[in-house]
């Protein structure tokens, strides 16, 4: 008995704090080509019609935050806003020379790596301002990548709300449980963001992390 | 016509240095003072096999640290790292209160991190228990 009034308090208590924030700072995070714009892209079409950014197979092609405001989404007659935050991929290295296999000319390659290095200084300086987190893995290749356990660990470190999504699942290589065996503890969601595959699942797995949140 | 060879600034040892740090070498350091012991090793070409794991945030450190010196230093690339854990499923209460204790006093001994330069690691493929190596030619 009073653990329910205390958990009813609580629970009131929480949700008047989550009411005033007017919305909530999604965060799409991952390594570069997870197709994090992709995704971003899918949502802002689905709710507002537009793009959020340009994509491109040349890797680093987002090198600064991007931002689009005001998304409201509904779901079983509930309204959240949200702000979301599309982040440069996160990498260990960077040599311009791998932009030039893409037939950039050298200086314009050596211009895209000092860019993408601050984008990826700038994607870790915004990791604690996030509400909750959308982190892409492509579930084409090998998912064990440290950038992805650095960004997990950092975000659960600060007890932020995560989705796992893996991306690009239209691809006949790629393999959801082999994501889902490499990060046991999280909530798991295959996507496409190129054809819009699985996005009804998506957004009902980001309802209730945002419910977690409350 | 004679094709012009392009010199690199960080000239690469033919020879492989590996530097084996036992954790005890970083424990004491804050996290910056980690970051910055663990680079001056990788800005000297070496490949360093670390007893233990990073926590989360110097492993955010490292690569915002090495971001800001890929512009800095010239003939710099970045890092590549890895880690690999021991097994932890299947442990009784008991284990799991003496490993956490003893994560805490002498870090997560049944893990090991591999962190080299870019210049001279290609990739590290990692499997959950296992790990390989490449390195450039």
């Amino acid at each position: 008995m009073k653990g329910n009034i205390f958990k009813n308090f609580a629970s009131k208590l929480f949700s008047k704090l989550f009411r005033k924030k007017k919305e909530i700072k999604l965060g799409f995070y991952g390594s570069p080509n997870a197709g994090k714009t992709s995704l971003a892209n899918q949502v802002c079409q689905d709710w507002l019609g537009e793009d959020l950014g340009s994509v491109s197979k040349i890797p680093h092609e987002t090198r600064e935050i991007q931002i689009k405001e005001k998304v409201v989404m509904e779901r079983e007659g509930k309204k959240v806003e949200f702000k979301l935050v599309d982040t440069p991929g996160i990498a260990t290295k960077i040599d311009f020379e791998d932009f030039m296999k893409f037939g950039i000319k050298k200086k314009q390659a050596q211009e895209r790596a000092k860019e993408a290095t601050q984008g990826i200084i700038d994607s870790i300086k915004w990791l604690d301002n996030m509400d909750a987190v959308v982190v892409l893995i492509d579930a084409s290749i090998n998912p064990y990548s440290q950038v992805n356990i650095t960004i997990l660990g950092n975000l659960q470190a600060r007890k932020i709300p995560i989705l796992v999504v893996a991306n690009k699942i239209d691809l006949k290589k790629a393999k959801i449980d082999k994501v889902k065996k490499a990060f046991p503890g999280y909530d798991v969601v295959g996507v496409s963001a190129k054809t819009g595959k699985n996005m009804e699942e998506f957004y009902e797995e980001l309802f209730k992390l945002i419910k977690k949140k409350k | 016509m004679v094709k012009k060879k392009t010199k690199k600034s960080v000239k690469i040892s033919k020879d492989l240095t590996i530097h084996f740090m036992p954790f005890s070498e970083i424990a004491r350091e804050n996290s910056i003072g980690r970051v910055k012991k663990i680079m001056g090793h990788v800005l000297n070409n070496k490949l360093i096999i670390l007893q233990g794991k990073l926590h989360p945030e110097d492993e955010k450190t490292l690569i915002a640290n090495s971001m800001t010196l890929i512009g800095n230093i010239k003939g710099f690339q970045g890092i590549e790292i890895a880690t690999i854990s021991g097994e932890k499923g299947g442990m009784g209460l008991f284990n799991k209160i003496r490993h956490n204790i003893a994560k805490i006093l002498v870090g997560e001994q049944d893990s090991m991190t591999i962190i080299g330069p870019a210049t001279i690691v290609k990739e590290m493929k990692k499997d959950p228990s296992q790990m390989e190596v490449l390195l450039k030619k």
